[in-house]
């Protein structure tokens, strides 16, 4: 009985169920069948009935339902399938790149970490206030944060080695995995329980065995997943390790794609013979805030316990802060972060464009169905109906649009998936429920935006107004908003381009900085000697045999090796220079330094610039001892002198056996190319170099550098199978890792602009030629009279650049808010750079230009008449 | 009679309720009861139909509530009665009229005299 219509059941409910009730009971008397079938026919009539009092209820509703509409608004789409298709496909490209960049923002940079609360962890980092730079803290300083700090509930520490990674070996290909060094606490602060087993707690310091916990992944590759892991035996570096438990793979601190956690005894270490002062830099701290305690809080909990240290250990600490961040913010990095936020940025204004684009589009549709529309106004269809029919048009080609756009933005980011592995937490990178809706989001926001504005404009026409302007095609109020709308592109396209301009040619600017070294063709793999090779003098000799056997390859051309390829370091160094007194190293600078073997300059191509380079000899254990310095370091300690025969020595130590300076090389920019260059020490590799179990191996190749790589891991495996390579690559990738994110940057923001670019372009066109073809008939009458047509294409001309300039002055003041996000992302270059604010007015007044003489000269080279006659 | 013309032709459904209610006021399943018998099972009116046809003479104004006489008070199952208003008789009439001439021409068709 649901099916009719409520209004009739009201009337009738219960005159119907006692019809009903009587009907049935006479029917029965006939018999049980007469029943059946008394109810069967009852039912059966239903829908008719149902249908005829609908038809029957107020006339055209009947003809008003959605499903009406859909098929009016599918006709009307189909018939003009140029403009719908172009609507889709605009509207599709701008939400594709919301789509696609989202995507990533949401995954790395937006997406609440996996651990317990993880609003509440936070990196602790040593401030150190004279350099103004984050460092490590040392032990004795973390157990007195830990102890005094009352923001925090408890901290954790993990260990900062130069390299994280480990040699895992016995029975095996030995690899090398990363790895962290924890406190026992490390997995309760952040949370995370042990799939299989336990993780570290704090009795296990008092254990005698080194224990180990192990990542899925790598329980899977090295027990098979099998629960004969838990105990099982575990060869670190050399070490036996007990393995307690097994984490989930999302475990990714201390560091991306760490497998292997082994437990640190940070105090132990510090009570040890050794001691450890307060100065180093040793330890990384993990904390987790108490429950409601904000970060600001913590920051100023912490500089009173900092500031308080400073003054009971004045000798130590009098230079240390400590830096808070969020935990998540420490993981995706504010490079990175600053990035992916200015290339949603980005995406956001290509969006808009694509709307206003279809906007316009949406009003030539609605102009040239004006006098449909107003026909049937005039028929009696109300302007909520035509309304209604409108929005629905928008919102079927929104749905439309919105389900490519998806599309397009998964694939775009299948296709950048190669570059984007670089990226922290890469591998979530994909299409996530927050990225779908985003584009509903933007979809709906977009529909609104191009659809109900025109739909209210055309529905709020007076009907006869609209039957009589069907020729003019457009009212003035159509014009207004079309001027509003030649205005917001152009501004929109301003602010992207000019935004993207400044970044491209900071990108140009640091692409032409000369990184110091050639490092086209150039083989880099890093080797690492385990507790085997037990001497200085061992390692010596193993390390320069495999440099001798190398570069004797075909197709090599030379060889070398250093103790790291373009590390990263803080400088920390210092030395004294002989003559000077004792106690000055705080006021110079700090350096940094790298034992090298004799090939290494030339196979990187650095430059000598002045004395000799590194020899063979050099190394010896009774030879002088010699080193070569970098332009900086010849700067900052000699200004104006000829360094070479100079003297110094490292620390605060007197000169008596001083190292002398041979030779000054180019200055090579070591930690990537927009950081200047650090004063920087080469010294011989050799026996004296008792601490270098690794080293980077250098080759520089006549072919490309992969293709040796099999070459290279034979010779080493040839000499002891248990040694890995790893870190294979070419100089390029060692070098660029962070340069990859800047370029990407660059590269996906050019896309974007010439994407905008075109859509503006395209969009302004369309608007201004438009509007050109709205006045055809005002300029065939004006023609008719005589009027010269070089004066009325001036004069389309001056609307259309008038309109240009108003949305370029807009574009400005609105690029004036991108100046504080592209502050410190820009590389030689100011935010306010005239260049490209000038090129970017250029190409705009171009295509305004182009846009508008075109339509222009075919409105006046058109036969009056002609143009007057046409409908 | 320009009146009752815009009620024409009335459906034999229509027809026959008002058949049923010119003999007096009846509720809906008398109605259909008496309009079955009637019409010797020709016409049958399920609930539904039955009211649909009901609320659509209550409107044009053929028929009415008869909530006016107390000796056909609801029964308590919230049933009601219906009538026929003069306005109804004179569509009745017209119908009729408008029938007895169609079934003269029948008559007078040479194909089909001796049609009763």
């Amino acid at each position: 009985m649901r099916v009719l219509p409520g209004s009739f059941l009201t009337g009738y409910r219960e005159d119907l169920l006692a019809a009903f009730d009587d009907g049935l009971r006479r029917a029965r008397n006939q018999g049980r069948a007469a029943g059946v079938i008394f109810v069967l026919q009852a039912l059966a009539e239903l829908p008719g009935v149902a249908r005829r009092l609908r038809l029957g209820e107020g006339g055209h509703r009947a003809a008003g339902g959605w499903g009406v509409d859909v098929r009016h608004a599918w006709r009307s789409l189909r018939g003009q399938a140029g403009l719908t298709a172009a609507s889709v496909l605009i509207l599709a490209s701008g939400v594709g790149g919301v789509v696609a960049i989202y995507s990533v923002l949401y995954s790395v940079v937006l997406r609440p970490l996996p651990y317990a609360e993880p609003d509440r962890l936070a990196v602790l980092w040593t401030h150190n206030l004279r350099t103004d730079l984050p460092d490590g803290t040392s032990y004795p300083n973390y157990e007195d944060w830990r102890r005094r700090s009352a923001a925090f509930q408890d901290m954790a520490l993990y260990f900062r080695p130069d390299f994280t990674t480990v040699t895992l070996s016995g029975g095996m290909e030995p690899v090398r995995v990363h790895a962290g060094a924890v406190s026992s606490n490390f997995f309760q602060i952040l949370g995370v329980d042990a799939v299989l087993g336990r993780v570290f707690d704090p009795t296990d310091l008092d254990q005698d065995a080194a224990l180990a916990v192990v990542s899925e992944s790598l329980w899977l590759d090295h027990f098979g997943a099998s629960s004969e892991a838990l105990g099982a035996s575990l060869i670190v570096d050399g070490l036996a390790h007990r393995v307690i438990g097994v984490v989930p793979d999302w475990v990714d601190l201390p560091w991306p794609a760490t497998r292997l956690w082994t437990l640190h005894d940070a105090a132990g270490l510090a009570r040890g013979p050794m001691g450890e002062s307060r100065r180093s830099d040793l330890y990384v701290v993990l904390g987790r805030l108490r429950a409601g305690v904000s970060l600001e809080a913590a920051r100023a909990d912490m500089g009173e316990v900092t500031g308080a240290l400073a003054s009971e250990y004045p000798d130590t600490n009098s230079e240390l802060g400590a830096r808070v961040a969020p935990l998540l913010d420490e993981v995706a990095g504010a490079e990175v972060r600053r990035s992916l936020w200015l290339l949603f940025l980005a995406v956001v204004l290509v969006l808009l464009i694509s709307s206003t684009n279809v906007a316009h589009l949406a009003l030539v549709r609605g102009a040239r169905r004006g006098h449909d529309l107003a026909l049937r106004s005039a028929l009696g269809a109300t302007r909520t109906r035509l309304a209604r029919q409108l929005v629905t048009e928008s919102v079927m080609l929104a749905i439309a649009a919105g389900g490519l756009g998806l599309l397009l933005g998964t694939s775009t980011v299948a296709a950048l998936s190669a570059n984007l592995h670089t990226l922290p937490r890469a591998d979530a990178i994909g299409l996530s429920p927050p990225a779908v809706w985003a584009a509903c989001a933007c979809t709906l926001l977009a529909s609104l935006a191009f659809g109900l504005a025109p739909a209210l404009l055309v529905a709020g026409r007076a009907p006869r107004a609209s039957l009589a302007t069907v020729g003019l095609r457009t009212t003035p109020s159509d014009r207004r908003l079309r001027d509003a709308l030649v205005v917001g592109e152009v501004a929109l396209a301003v602010v992207l381009l000019s935004g993207t301009g400044l970044l491209v040619r900071s990108a140009r600017s640091l692409a032409a900085e000369d990184p110091g070294f050639d490092a086209e063709h150039v083989l880099v793999g890093r080797l690492n000697l385990g507790p085997g090779y037990a001497s200085g003098a061992e390692r010596d000799r193993f390390f320069q045999a495999v440099i001798d056997r190398t570069s004797a390859l075909p197709r090599v051309e030379s060889a070398g090796g250093v103790e790291a390829l373009f590390l990263r370091r803080i400088p920390d160094l210092s030395i004294r220079r002989v003559g000077d007194p004792p106690g000055q190293r705080d006021a110079q600078p700090r350096l940094t330094s790298d034992a090298v073997y004799p090939g290494f300059f030339g196979t990187v191509g650095m430059r000598l610039l002045e004395g000799r380079l590194l020899e063979p000899g050099d190394a010896g254990r009774d030879a002088e001892r010699v080193a070569v310095v970098n332009q900086a370091m010849a700067e900052a300690f000699w200004p104006g002198e000829d360094p070479v025969g100079k003297r110094f020595d490292w620390g605060d130590r007197d000169g008596s056996d001083a190292i002398r300076v041979v030779g000054v090389v180019s200055d090579i920019r070591q930690a990537g190319l927009a950081e200047p260059p650090v004063p920087h020490v080469f010294t011989p590799a050799g026996e004296r170099t008792q601490w270098m179990a690794e080293m980077d191996l250098v080759l520089r190749t006549r072919a490309e550098p992969g293709e040796l790589v099999p070459a290279v891991r034979a010779v080493i495996r040839q000499m002891d199978p248990e040694v890995p390579l790893s870190q294979v690559g070419t100089a390029w990738e060692r070098y660029g890792d962070g340069l990859s994110t800047s370029r990407l940057r660059s590269r996906l923001l050019s896309l974007f602009a010439a994407l905008a670019t075109a859509l503006a372009a395209s969009g302004l066109y369309a608007l201004l030629n438009e509007t050109v073809v709205s006045r055809r008939k005002e300029i065939g009458i004006r023609m008719a009279m005589g009027a010269d047509g070089g004066r009325i294409r001036a004069e389309v001309i001056r609307s259309g650049l008038r309109l240009t300039a108003s949305g370029v002055v807009v574009g400005l003041l609105g690029g004036a808010l991108l100046r504080g996000l592209l502050e410190g992302v820009l590389y030689g270059i100011e935010p306010t750079d005239p260049i490209t604010f000038a090129t970017v007015g250029a190409v705009l007044a171009v295509v305004a230009f182009g846009a508008s003489w075109l339509p222009a000269r075919l409105a006046t080279s058109v036969d009056p008449v002609a143009t007057l006659t046409s409908p | 009679m320009g009146t009752t013309d815009r009620y024409l032709p009335l459906t034999s459904k229509a027809f026959h309720i008002l058949l049923a209610l010119a003999e007096g006021p009846r509720n809906g399943y008398q109605v259909s009861a008496r309009v079955e018998e009637n019409s010797r099972g020709a016409v049958r009116l399920g609930p539904a139909s039955q009211f649909e046809n009901i609320q659509r003479l209550t409107e044009k104004g053929l028929i009415e509530e008869a909530d006016d006489d107390p000796s056909l008070a609801a029964d308590g199952r919230g049933q009601r009665f219906w009538r026929v208003t003069p306005l109804g008789v004179a569509v009745m009439r017209a119908e009729v009229e408008r029938l007895q001439s169609d079934l003269g021409l029948a008559r007078r068709n040479p194909m089909l005299r001796g049609t009763e």
